[in-house]
């Protein structure tokens, strides 16, 4: 790691100008829409493709747009012959992304994985969401913190199709969501665990973790599940009595079985000690490298948002009331009001 | 004499063995912790006070054998449960209500009591329980368990669910009910920084065991209790 970034450091100088442009929220990203991106500037983006032939091993390039675009590892040599007329614009895009991923530049498809815009959700008198808009891009752990009562379920449930609500759209891979039936959206790709654990009482770890993979033939199967998640030797065991901590694991379990590409997950802290949500964390994010999938998650053990997430969202009263990285939202004045309190 | 007391404690769940001989005390007036791993025996320690899991061993409050739920409510224990267990269908009222059953009393002062707590409940009186958020479900099933002015408050993990402010202020809550009216206090709870700062003596279970017993402070000084627990 080191001697890649001595080595970058040293290109510098003759590294080509990428486009950033600042978001909303003030997060620096790569983005597409850069200079080279358009046809005008044929001789720089020659000079580009040269350059990276030489600095880097690129051979696979994935721009299905539903997996969002990737770069895998490869030999120089096995680059696409490129016809550089017609071709240009397209590979240059490809190339330049393969160079901001490897500069740790976030390379984003061409729409967030999951929208939710301006959605409004009441129940009676109670606005549970108010005009709220987040985006979740793939392959990101996001957090959706607040207060209680701020609408963190409440999201959850509109995202999943338990509620429909007043006003606003939800999209999904650029996809209405709300055109989906509730029973659907795990064929959709996206799982979620429950707050308060919801899982088949009566039934065992293994058949809870059937219903997963029976909601949506997949990749995985139980087995996988099971061991990934850590409870395979509790397979034969009735969920009813298990601690609070493990039911937890076999609803992660069974949403994982259920292959998604999207896994909403409501307290997966719950229940566990320090050394166990240190563990939690880093299965998280070994799930989203081994399985391609996007996290999001309501919590409310900060020390858990703050070492997965690399994007927080903050609700209180329905409303979004901030959005940053982990640290920008805990030094926020108006989330350590509201949700975080002084000493925390 | 202590106020509650647990001798060689045993419970399963069919062929799991949860508790293995659990001893422990809680004085009158005392605020007590039990730590422990995921799966280790918190909850099924609270349970084997309340006689809601089938135990073998002593269990005694205020000298008297516990042997049923009811009698352990009657006795002045009140338990909150994990997963909270308010009544869905019933409304905030009638589940603060059904915390006062055992007794005959005036509510409206000890219902003030609890909305001063959990101002939000008051907002909510009237709304049906199973529509409040998580949070203040847990803020309901802990007023419910006030409303029964017990002598002994078993709380498995209060902080469940609930922003981090709302837990500090749900253990300032405990502490003030623990010294201004002398509640004696049980609770078993992962955010082991909250409970120790907030109990006097506590428990480490691990596999059905009680493994390190002490003051709090002597607790936070352990190493491994540390490591494990407090993540420093």
């Amino acid at each position: 790691m080191a001697e890649r970034r001595h080595a970058s450091d040293r290109e510098s100088a003759r590294r080509p100008h990428l486009g950033r442009r600042r978001r909303a929220d003030g997060a620096e990203q790569g983005c597409v829409d850069a200079p080279i991106a358009g046809t005008q500037d044929e001789e720089r983006g020659a000079a580009i493709l040269r350059e990276h032939q030489r600095l880097h091993d690129l051979s696979h390039f994935d721009a299905d747009r539903s997996r969002g675009l990737r770069c895998g590892p490869g030999r120089v040599g096995e680059l696409p012959d490129l016809d550089l007329e017609p071709a240009l614009p397209q590979a240059l895009l490809h190339l330049q992304r393969c160079w901001m991923q490897r500069h740790s530049f976030k390379v984003l498809p061409a729409v967030p994985l999951l929208e939710v815009d301006s959605v409004t959700k009441r129940f009676g008198g109670i606005v549970a969401l108010d005009d709220v808009s987040f985006d979740v891009e793939a392959g990101e752990i996001v957090g959706l913190i607040g207060p209680n009562g701020a609408g963190k379920t409440t999201a959850f449930n509109v995202i999943t199709r338990l509620y429909t609500p007043d006003a606003g759209h939800v999209r999904f891979d650029g996809k209405d969501l709300l055109a989906t039936r509730p029973s659907g959206v795990i064929r959709r790709g996206i799982a979620r665990t429950f707050q308060n654990v919801e899982l088949f009482r009566g039934l065992t770890v293994l058949e809870n973790v059937q219903v997963g993979a029976h909601a949506r033939t997949g990749d995985h199967t139980v087995d996988d599940a099971l061991f990934y998640v850590g409870i395979g030797s509790l397979r034969h065991f009735q969920v009813d009595g298990l601690p609070f901590g493990t039911q937890k694991r076999v609803e992660l379990a069974r949403a994982l079985a259920s292959s998604p590409r999207l896994m909403l997950l409501d307290e997966p802290a719950g229940g566990l000690n320090h050394e166990e949500v240190q563990d939690l964390a880093g299965l998280l994010r070994r799930l989203r490298g081994d399985f391609d999938l996007t996290l999001l998650l309501v919590e409310h053990h900060m020390g858990l948002v703050m070492s997965v997430a690399e994007r927080v969202h903050v609700l209180d009263f329905g409303r979004k009331i901030a959005e940053g990285t982990p640290a920008e939202v805990q030094a926020n004045p108006a989330v350590i009001e509201a949700y975080l309190g002084t000493a925390a | 004499m202590s106020l509650l007391e647990l001798r060689d404690v045993e419970a399963r769940y069919g062929p799991v063995k949860a508790l293995q001989g659990v001893s422990l005390d809680v004085g009158e007036k005392d605020f007590v912790a039990v730590l422990g791993a995921n799966g280790a025996g918190k909850t099924t320690t609270l349970r084997a006070v309340s006689g809601t899991v089938r135990r073998s061993g002593e269990v005694r409050f205020a000298g008297k054998k516990v042997r049923t739920p009811e009698g352990a409510a009657r006795a002045g224990i009140a338990h909150v449960p994990e997963g909270r267990g308010t009544f869905a269908e019933l409304s905030v009222w009638e589940n603060l209500r059904l915390g006062a059953y055992t007794r005959r009393a005036n509510l409206n002062e000890d219902a003030a009591r609890v909305f001063g707590f959990f101002p939000r409940l008051q907002e909510r009186r009237d709304q049906q329980a199973g529509t409040l958020s998580g949070g203040e479900q847990q803020m309901l099933a802990l007023g419910r368990a006030l409303m029964a002015r017990p002598r002994l408050l078993l709380l498995d993990e209060p902080s469940l669910g609930l922003a981090p402010l709302v837990v500090k202020e749900i253990f300032e809550t405990l502490v003030k009910l623990n010294e201004d009216e002398g509640t004696a206090v049980l609770v078993v709870e992962q955010n082991a920084n909250i409970a120790l700062a907030s109990a006097s003596r506590a428990y480490v279970l691990e596999v059905g065991r009680v493994v390190v017993e002490g003051a709090s402070d002597e607790l936070r000084a352990n190493e491994s209790v540390r490591r494990s627990y407090l993540g420093y």
